[in-house]
């Protein structure tokens, strides 16, 4: 007797679907990875604008940082340079307040241009972010991110660069691990000040807290002390000083889930043409006593097997969009993917939910099939 | 009118069997009473559209009748629940149609395995099931063909081998043989005559060829959706 072979299993069957079409099954399943693409390529993307967030908070061994209170973004803070670092100071852990006020310019090189200014007693307090030269002195000198440095300006240590009609010498380059403050430049604060017409103004303080405090109770003292502002210790904080990551996180998912609806109407078209298709079949089937509990299972099965299909196919897709957004002249200054296994598991799993809500219809639709009016379809 | 044929037990038996389409207009099977016994073989004859399948259909519990009684291998149609009817038709008949009917993607030893589906075989169960099958319908070399690639002969045998599955108590063929050439018609109905005569099996087939039909112990000749004489 013949031993080759394996046993039938539903499992098995499901491929043997999947495959009698393969051109329609890998369609099918490249319009729910679209939804797939969606969800880990924003995913990447949001991850690594937490992280630089997360970085920025931190740089420099920072602790907290301080902005004025309700603002709807970070940028539109403003603190009184000496006031508020008077108060900060008072309060008990405290050990250093820096202020920096960030401006937003355009230059030739650069539609979006961060500048932040730095009072020359605060500028060597990370003496490892100088990666050459040395901080600027003087009101026309800059100090280049390396980011700003390599990609948007393309110019170094001894060069000059445009802003705002005047030109300033690049002395040094410096790295802080945060992309945001990496593409940025680097001024004395009170010629930003007048640059920005904020004279005696800053927009957030970096707050170092003195060994052996706690963070989170001097952050909470500071609050309670001063209303007017807000005190940020981590990334999930920092919706209290700008609504943009908010914004971000629910444009995201309201694309990825248009993305995804879609590609369960495309799905449902599909395993409707498939029961359609296969009308005989599945009639010889409850013919041969399969029960509807059965055949809806089987088209159930199938629908999560072009969902499993469209996650391998949207995943790596979505990586490889996110790097290439992160490219993009001006993403570049602010998008750093970082990929975890959250939206992987994510995107896997809404993929095959919807493929299999997308599925209920048309395995509805098989389960109702009479064998006898199927047996008699040709 | 009811057609007895021996004192064996029961295997189907019939009452006032009605089966109407297009709101009454068509009466497929009209007042049909039938006692068929177990392990008896007997043909129904008669014209297209007299009624043949739809009578085979209602004894698979493919389809219901729209009144009347009907037990088949003591299960009682016409009072079943839909689950028990699921079950019915995988453990209690075997079916073997005029186009084969196979799946087609699945290989001749899969389509075989696909009735055995939620009964208590393992699947390594099912599947020397399905071998001992398809060496008793002389198809061992061709188990991992695909129906496409198998002779119109060699399907109807896959056919047999998975009517046989579940080792039903009633085998019921329409037209078995309407889609062969007569030589492999003859070799097809040896073998539902072999099988029927090892196994006890109640044998229905479905023909509108007489000469196929004088094989069985009892030719039921059906015009009009009413079974008229007995040969």
């Amino acid at each position: 007797m013949d031993s080759g072979g394996s046993a039938l299993t539903l499992a098995r069957m499901t491929t043997r679907n999947l495959y009698r079409r393969p051109v329609r099954t890998v369609l099918t399943a490249i319009g729910v990875a679209a939804g797939v693409v969606a969800i880990v390529a924003f995913s990447t993307i949001v991850h690594g604008l937490w992280d630089s967030v997360e970085q920025t908070i931190h740089i420099g061994g920072t602790d907290l940082l301080i902005f004025q209170a309700n603002v709807a973004a970070d940028l539109l803070s403003v603190l009184d340079e000496v006031e508020t670092r008077e108060k900060l100071l008072a309060v008990p852990g405290v050990e250093r307040a820096i202020g920096t006020l960030w401006h937003v310019v355009r230059t030739r090189e650069a539609p979006f241009c961060l500048l932040l200014g730095l009072s020359g007693a605060d500028m060597g307090v990370d003496p490892d972010a100088l990666l050459r030269g040395r901080y600027p002195e003087n009101d026309d000198e800059v100090l280049l991110g390396w980011l700003a440095a390599k990609y948007v300006l393309e110019r170094d240590v001894g060069a000059t660069v445009e802003i705002l009609d005047e030109h300033y010498q690049i002395v040094g380059v410096f790295r802080s691990n945060s992309i945001f403050i990496d593409a940025a430049m680097v001024m004395t604060l009170p010629r930003l000040q007048q640059l920005a017409l904020k004279e005696g103004q800053v927009t957030v303080f970096q707050v170092h807290v003195r060994e052996g405090f706690d963070i989170s109770a001097v952050s909470d003292e500071i609050e309670r002390r001063y209303p007017e502002v807000v005190s940020i210790g981590e990334a999930a904080e920092y919706s209290k000083a700008d609504q943009g990551l908010v914004i971000a996180d629910s444009m995201i998912w309201a694309v990825s889930f248009i993305a995804i609806v879609i590609g369960s109407i495309i799905v449902a078209n599909t395993m409707w043409m498939s029961v359609l298709e296969r009308t005989r079949e599945i009639g010889v089937l409850r013919a041969v006593g399969w029960p509807r509990q059965r055949i809806v299972v089987t088209i159930i099965l199938e629908a999560a097997g072009v969902g499993v299909i469209a996650a391998v196919i949207g995943c790596p897709a979505g990586i490889g969009l996110a790097k290439l957004s992160a490219t993009l002249p001006v993403a570049e200054q602010f998008l750093q993917p970082v990929v975890t296994v959250e939206p992987f598991l994510i995107a896997l799993t809404v993929a095959v939910v919807l493929s299999v809500l997308g599925a209920l219809i048309p395995a509805w639709r098989a389960a109702r099939i009479s064998p006898a009016e199927a047996l008699r379809h040709e | 009118m009811s057609e007895t044929a021996t004192n064996n037990p029961v295997g189907i038996r019939a009452r006032g069997l009605v089966k109407h389409y297009e709101g009454g207009r068509v009466h497929a099977v009209d007042d049909v009473d039938l006692d068929v016994a177990a392990g008896e073989f007997v043909a129904i004859c008669g014209p297209s559209g007299c009624g043949k399948t739809t009578l085979l259909h209602l004894f698979s519990a493919i389809e219901r009748p729209d009144a009347g009684r009907l037990d088949v291998a003591g299960h009682a149609l016409t009072e079943t629940s839909e689950t028990e009817i699921d079950t019915f038709r995988r453990t209690v008949v075997g079916l073997v149609f005029q186009l084969h009917n196979l799946l087609p993607d699945l290989t001749a030893l899969e389509n075989v395995q696909v009735p055995m589906f939620g009964t208590s075989r393992s699947p390594r169960q099912r599947l020397e099931r399905a071998r001992e099958l398809m060496e008793r319908v002389g198809l061992t070399g061709r188990a991992h063909a695909l129906p496409t690639v198998l002779s119109g002969g060699e399907r109807q045998r896959v056919a047999i081998a998975r009517a046989l599955a579940n080792e039903p108590r009633i085998l019921l063929a329409d037209e078995p043989t309407g889609a062969l050439d007569s030589k492999n018609g003859e070799l097809l109905l040896d073998l539902l005559g072999e099988l029927q005569r090892d196994a006890r099996t109640t044998l229905i087939v479905v023909t509108h060829d007489q000469h196929i039909a004088e094989r069985a112990g009892r030719i039921l000749h059906m015009l009009d959706g009413r079974i008229n004489t007995t040969a």
